[in-house]
């Protein structure tokens, strides 16, 4: 299943760089670059992280395209 | 805590007790030409490395529950491979001494190296970690 994400587009709404929105998430710049290129699909618990910090939904930020 | 630091810690102290291993290693090497004799003693010194090879072992354990859940899964997929490749290696090389003779016998002490220098290997390449 690939999952899809705004992540990237988020965080240029924010003006942030990959390392700005690591350091709120407590995750490496690495490890943003592979969320966002979809190389890795957040867990749960970063996934809520993650829509909680932008203020939106999950369902918003990830589609799995069903 | 944060990613970085966990990569700061795990390199100071896998640096740290390499740099001892790699010293263990050569101590024990320059006793062995003297002191080789089988005795009780002798096989306890030989044993130092194991030490180092432990703490290793340790730090990189640290480091698998302190850094973020994408190195976490890179380094667990990496390690997977390593294991993977040294499976193989020393399955088919040991099958391969079992049916001639000609063939040199390596050491089950290469299996520690040859892991780390393949996963070391797949997490630079495969995963970019360096980057």
């Amino acid at each position: 299943m690939i999952v899809e994400n705004k992540l990237k587009a988020l965080r240029a709404e924010k003006g942030w760089s990959q390392a700005v929105l690591g350091d709120h998430l407590d995750i490496s710049r690495q490890s943003v670059n592979a969320i966002e290129t979809g190389r890795y699909d957040p867990s749960l618990p970063l996934a809520f992280r993650i829509a909680r910090l932008f203020g939106r939904p999950i369902e918003d930020i990830f589609d799995d395209g069903e | 805590m944060k990613p970085k630091l966990a990569t700061k810690r795990y390199i100071f102290a896998m640096m740290g007790s390499s740099l001892g291993y790699i010293g263990a290693v050569y101590g024990i090497t320059f006793l062995h030409d003297k002191f080789a004799d089988g005795s009780l003693p002798a096989i306890i010194v030989s044993l130092i490395p194991v030490i180092f090879i432990i703490l290793m072992m340790w730090s990189l354990w640290r480091y698998l529950n302190e850094t973020d859940e994408v190195a976490y899964h890179d380094h667990m997929r990496a390690m997977m491979l390593g294991i993977l490749c040294v499976m193989v290696l020393s399955g088919g090389w040991g099958l391969a001494e079992l049916f001639n003779d000609t063939l040199p016998r390596i050491s089950i002490f290469y299996v520690f190296p040859v892991f780390f220098l393949i996963y070391g290997l797949i997490s630079c390449i495969k995963f970019k970690r360096w980057a």
